[in-house]
Order: C-alpha cells, then sequence, then structure tokens
C-alpha cells in the first residue's frame, strides 16, 4: 500500500453533470439558467468531447423543406429501432425535437441556411414522409462541423451563465449511500487530488464505449466510464448487446469511409477479387443497408476470403470512378484515404472492416433522464439522485439501431429534459451535506490497487486481448459457439487483468494509470454486453444471430437489464414501452421491417 | 510547485487525445516521438498545436487550410511525414 493518504477536496452542489459533450454542456446550460449551482466535471476538454465527430447533423420535423410532421419522424425511428424503442420515449423526443433546434440556434449554434434564411434541412437515410411514403428533408447541419459548433456554442453559454468547469479531473465512481446517489469521487490530473463532488443529482453524460472494439469509429476517450461507474454501484445497463456497425472504417485506424462512397459506385472484394455482395443482396448490391452489408463482409472473411496477411479485412474499390468524381463527389475520402491507409485510391482499394459505430444500450432512464433499476433487482424502481443522458443512457429511443441524425438530437433533447427535472427536484433544497469518507474508501482502495499493481501483463497487452475478443465474438456475426468463446475470452481476459502491472506511481498527470481504470471499465461493460448477446435468442436491429435468424416479439419484445452481482452477471427483462404516452399519436404496432 | 518533465511530457500525451478519430491516430504516436527524441522548442510547439480545436486541425492535416505560422505549418508536414513513414 502506498504511504499517501489521498486526502480529499470536498465540493457542494446543488447539480453535478460528468461529461461535457453534447448531453452534458446541455443539461448545464439548463441547471445554470435555472440559477442551481452547477458543476461539470470531464476528463478532456469540452469541445475535445467526442461529439465534435458528430457532422452530418440533427433531425427534427420543422418543414422547413416541405412538409413534415413530428408522428413521421417518430414513425421511423420506431421502424429503425425494430420495435425494441420506447414509444413514449421516442415520440417525446420527436415532438420536443423542432423546439430544441430552434432554441440552440437562439443559444447561436450557425446552421446552414435556406435562401429565405430559414434553417437549411438535408435528406437522411431512414428518414421519410407519410410513414415511409416519401422522402423527407429533415436533418439540420450547420456545414459539415455541426458536433464543433454545438459544443462551442453551448460551453460559451454554460461558462456565461456561471456553471462550473472541472476539466481534466476523471471521475472515478458513484457515490452511493443506501441506494442513494450523494454525488461523485473524480480524480485531479493536474494535481493529483481527490475531489469529492457532493450533490442532490448527478447527471451520467459519459458517452458511449466504443474502445471495447478492436476497429471502433469512436475517439480513445470513448471508454463508457459513467456506465461502469453504474455496473460497480450495482445497478443495470440496459441493452448491452445492440452496437451498431458501420461496415467501411479503415482497416487498423478505424476511419470511416462514408457510405456516399458506395452511393457513387464504390463496391466491395474478397481475396478472390470476387464482388461477393452480389450474392448476398442481389438487388441492392453494394447498397444494401449498413448491417446486411458489415454481416457479409464479416461472413467472407470468416470463410477464410478475407484479404491482407491475415486474411482479416476486404477491399473497397474507387478506382474506376476517376479523378473527377472522386474530387467533386467525395471530398476528403482521397485525403483520408492517403492519411491512414496510405492507399492513392485512384490506383488501389482501400483496406475496409465493420466497425463499431455507435452503442444504442447504456445506463437506462424514464423519459426524465432519471435512472431506472435498483441494486435491489428492480427494474422500474427510480434510483434517487441520479441520472443519465446521451450516449451513456438508454431511455430507450434508438432500439435495436439508431438512425442517422437521431443522436445529436437525443443529447440535445434529454440533456435538456434532465436539466429541467433535475431543477424540479433540486430547487429549493439546501446544498447537499458533505458524507463520509467510509463512503467511497472502496473507490480509492481500488485506485491505489491499480496505481501499484506489479503483476506480468500490460494495459496494452489486456486491452488488445479485449478489444480482439470483442470483434472476433461479439460483433456482426453471431451465434451460441461464437458468443460462448466470446464469454470465455472475456473471462480470461479478466484474469490477466488481475495480475496487472503498472509502471508509474505517481498521481500527477499518470496517464498509465488512467487508461488501467478505463480498461477496468471497459471490460466490466464487455462482460455485460457479450452475455446479454449470448442470452437473446432472436434477431433483431444490430443483433443479427445466425442461429436464429428471425426476430421473436413473442418472447423477445423486452428489454435486456444486465447487473454485475458478486463478480458475475444476473440478466433479467422488461417489456418494451408500446404505449406513446399522449392522445396525439398512435401506438405504431410492431412488423417487419423492410425498407 | 514547479512541473517536472516527467508530468509535462504526461500532461501532453493527455491533450493528444482528441474528440476526433482521426486526429487521435496521427497525433498520439508523432507525440510519444518528439517526447522522446525531440527538442524543448519543438514540445513546446506541440503545445501550441494541440491548443488549436480539432476542426482546426483537421483542415490542416487534410491540407483545406494552411496554419498562417511557419513554424506550425512545417510542424504539421512532420506529423504527415512521421504517420507516413510508420504505418503498420
Amino acid at each position: 500500500m502506498s504511504t499517501i493518504t489521498y486526502e480529499t477536496v470536498h465540493h457542494q452542489h446543488d447539480v453535478v453533470v460528468v461529461g461535457a459533450g453534447g448531453s452534458g454542456l446541455r443539461a448545464c446550460l439548463g441547471l445554470a439558467e435555472a440559477g442551481l449551482k452547477t458543476a461539470c466535471v470531464t476528463k478532456v476538454f469540452p469541445t475535445r468531447s467526442h461529439t465534435v465527430a458528430a457532422q452530418g447533423g440533427m433531425s427534427a420535423a420543422l418543414a422547413n423543406m416541405g412538409e413534415d410532421d413530428w408522428r413521421w419522424h417518430m414513425y421511423d425511428t420506431v421502424k429503425g429501432s425494430d420495435w425494441l424503442g420506447d414509444q413514449e420515449a421516442i415520440s417525446f423526443m420527436c415532438k420536443e425535437a423542432p423546439s430544441a433546434v430552434i432554441e440552440l440556434e437562439h443559444y447561436g449554434v450557425p446552421f446552414s441556411r435556406t435562401a429565405e434564411g430559414k434553417i437549411y434541412q438535408r435528406a437522411f437515410g431512414g428518414m421519410t414522409t407519410h410513414f415511409g411514403q416519401g422522402q423527407a428533408q429533415r436533418t439540420c447541419a450547420a456545414a459539415d462541423r455541426t458536433g464543433h459548433a454545438i459544443l462551442h456554442t453551448l460551453y460559451q453559454q454554460s461558462i456565461r451563465q456561471k456553471a462550473e468547469f472541472f476539466i481534466e479531473y476523471f471521475a472515478l465512481d458513484l457515490i452511493m449511500e443506501d441506494g442513494v446517489c450523494r454525488g461523485v469521487l473524480a480524480w485531479c490530473l493536474e494535481t493529483g487530488q481527490l475531489h469529492a463532488f457532493w450533490a442532490n443529482q448527478v447527471i451520467l453524460a459519459t458517452g458511449g464505449y466504443g474502445r471495447a472494439y478492436f476497429s471502433a469509429t469512436s475517439a480513445h476517450t470513448c471508454t463508457g466510464d459513467g456506465n461502469a461507474m453504474v455496473l460497480r454501484a450495482g445497478l443495470p445497463l440496459q441493452d448491452m448487446e445492440f452496437v451498431q456497425f458501420h461496415p467501411t472504417g479503415i482497416y487498423g485506424s478505424g476511419c470511416l469511409i462514408t457510405e456516399g462512397a458506395r452511393g457513387e459506385g464504390g463496391f466491395l472484394t474478397n481475396a478472390d477479387g470476387e464482388r461477393f455482395m452480389e450474392r448476398y443482396a442481389p438487388n441492392a448490391k453494394d447498397l444494401a443497408s449498413r448491417d446486411v452489408v458489415s454481416r457479409s463482409m464479416t461472413m467472407e472473411i470468416r470463410a477464410g476470403r478475407g484479404v491482407g496477411n491475415d486474411g482479416d479485412h476486404i477491399f473497397l474499390h474507387l478506382e474506376h470512378l476517376g479523378p473527377d468524381i472522386l474530387a467533386d463527389r467525395l471530398p476528403g475520402i482521397s485525403e483520408t484515404a492517403r492519411i491512414f491507409a496510405g492507399v492513392d485510391v485512384t490506383k488501389a482499394p482501400i483496406p475496409v472492416i465493420p466497425t463499431v459505430h455507435y452503442n444504442m444500450g447504456g445506463i437506462p432512464t424514464n423519459i426524465h433522464g432519471e435512472c431506472m433499476g435498483n441494486a435491489a433487482g428492480d427494474d422500474l424502481a427510480l434510483v434517487p439522485g441520479l441520472m443519465a443522458i446521451g450516449e451513456a443512457g438508454c431511455v430507450s429511443v434508438h432500439g435495436a439501431n439508431r438512425l442517422g441524425s437521431n443522436s445529436l438530437l437525443d443529447l440535445i433533447v434529454f440533456g435538456r429534459a434532465s436539466a429541467r427535472q433535475a431543477a424540479k427536484i433540486a430547487s429549493g433544497k439546501p446544498l447537499p451535506a458533505r458524507g463520509e469518507r467510509a463512503l467511497f474508501e472502496a473507490s480509492i482502495a481500488r485506485l491505489d490497487r491499480l496505481r501499484h499493481a506489479k503483476g506480468d501483463s500490460s494495459t496494452a497487452l489486456v486491452r488488445l486481448k479485449m478489444q480482439r475478443a470483442m470483434q472476433s465474438n461479439c460483433a456482426v456475426f453471431r451465434n451460441e459457439h461464437v458468443l460462448s468463446e466470446g464469454v470465455q475470452e472475456i473471462e480470461d481476459t479478466l484474469e490477466m487483468f488481475a495480475d496487472l502491472r503498472t509502471a508509474d506511481r505517481s498521481m500527477i498527470w499518470n496517464t498509465d494509470l488512467v487508461e488501467a481504470l478505463e480498461l477496468d471499465n471497459l471490460l466490466a461493460q464487455s462482460k455485460i454486453t457479450v452475455h446479454s448477446a449470448l442470452a437473446r435468442k432472436e434477431s433483431r436491429g444490430a443483433h443479427a444471430r445466425d442461429d436464429f435468424p428471425d426476430r421473436d416479439d413473442q418472447n423477445w419484445l423486452h428489454h435486456t437489464n444486465g447487473r454485475l452481482v458478486d463478480g458475475r452477471v444476473a440478466l433479467s427483462y422488461r417489456p418494451v414501452v408500446l404505449e406513446t404516452g399522449t392522445h396525439e399519436v398512435e401506438s405504431i404496432p410492431p412488423k417487419a421491417r423492410v425498407y | 510547485m514547479t512541473e517536472t518533465n516527467g508530468e509535462r511530457r504526461n500532461r501532453l500525451l493527455w491533450r493528444t487525445r482528441r474528440g476526433a478519430r482521426e486526429l487521435d491516430g496521427l497525433l498520439m504516436p508523432f507525440a510519444e516521438s518528439i517526447l522522446s527524441s525531440g527538442g524543448s522548442d519543438q514540445i513546446a510547439l506541440l503545445e501550441e498545436f494541440l491548443a488549436y480545436p480539432d476542426p482546426v486541425i483537421l483542415d490542416w492535416v487534410f491540407d483545406r487550410q494552411v496554419p498562417e505560422d511557419p513554424a506550425m505549418a512545417e510542424l504539421v508536414q512532420q506529423i504527415l511525414k512521421f504517420s507516413r513513414a510508420h504505418r503498420s
């Protein structure tokens, strides 16, 4: 044990938000506007949150480009979710969307405009009018940097409203007492001190956990720290088996080659040079939906027809398109391929692999962002003092599959809703009292253990083993055998983690220790993910089982709730909410999802 | 409290963590190499570079914009050259 006693600095706030991406900042702004003493704890600078990578835009039925209706948007989202999304949450999100966009505009987000000065909206896959009949133009964007514009604006506004930012603080654990969340323990990387943030409400806005996989479009910082904090508190994560893949991430780097590349005539080949998509999808071929293309690529690789030395990827060809089309219609792709694959796309194919893009699963909440599911195993009980939003949360609006341009919307609508609810709960209450150190002693012990870990396995080695296991055994191709192997692989990885070696014993900017803590977080989430996937014996949205190829609404119109109980996974299920919660729109009954 | 070299090094490494995946991949390995072999001027320049927002840095590495400061422009070229030489 260390001789340092980990003296702790204490803070008292009405509300503490963990994470400063789109949802966390939107919550902060709402809370600070309501006059609450608000703290935002974030491990990276706010404008470097992963929301910055969201370029596509934000959907809302504003009807600026032609007729539109939030009920059509709701229909698209329910269908896109393969009916796993809760219809009350989806109708709430789609109805709130127009006002959420207008509000962002008033805060200063520079949305692109039409000639008449209205917010310009463009078409996006899966977004329709008249319940699937026509193509909607519903997506608002600030050129190709919507995510950055939103972060920048919300951060500036939050500062103006006197929200307090604690930047480059790594959140370690929730502080729980008798089932109530009392605050958060965090580690200041700059000074090395621990800080206990006591609050009447804690809002987790910590994002997804894409880095559990070998190939992910997520930044390195996407380790789902809030999800893991919830698991350590004995609380559940929901629908973790639903992980969205993008078919064309560059092999080895994870950088995205947009769908537009295939839209303009790009095609995929295997080791035999065969255009294999013609076999899997004779009509749509290379333009089939993301999940179908990702699955076909994986089948080819598994059949031994992958390209490269390890036969573990596929080629994407654009050589035949010619330099003019590439420059005109696919700007940026040539540069991306040159820099990240070392490929001149006019002369050679790009090596690609299905790549993790989004986690539909997360911390279960109601439509106000309040966490549901307690440590006693009741999946409907609220957890006093705790909320979750954004990719960390699972409210659930994306169900089994998220539509493009619905994620920025989710961040803003539920960031705003959680602020309203937290203000309702916390306003008028005195600031929280400081609790006892005993409430977070276990968390300090975990930190100290990893800081002085003297085993044989490096963090990088254990992380790679986990990422390879998740990529091979819990990605696009799933069946009983593959997933059972995955369960064992993750158990083996956890054993390796128990024998971890860290090198840096300091507390100041100890990135070695941060990475070990993040790995601990990723492993816990990986374990829940692979167990949830093994248990779900049907195919729905992003979860496609080779041995159970059909959707099974009789038995599986349910959300998975997974807890860690004494290191073992405990799964339970609750029915999907089909009621819309409003008289303004009827429930959309499950039917086959065909496009 | 004066900062040690190790602390400065680790702080710089932490700040190569970006919101965009593309930049993580370019900047993390480059920073490691600068820290092990570069002079203090180079390290200071890299610190300055890392303070820019992701979209600005992306424009630079994708050659859509050139930094006004020639030293910064030279650094961008070094990063790209390093990435070409060290691609596995």
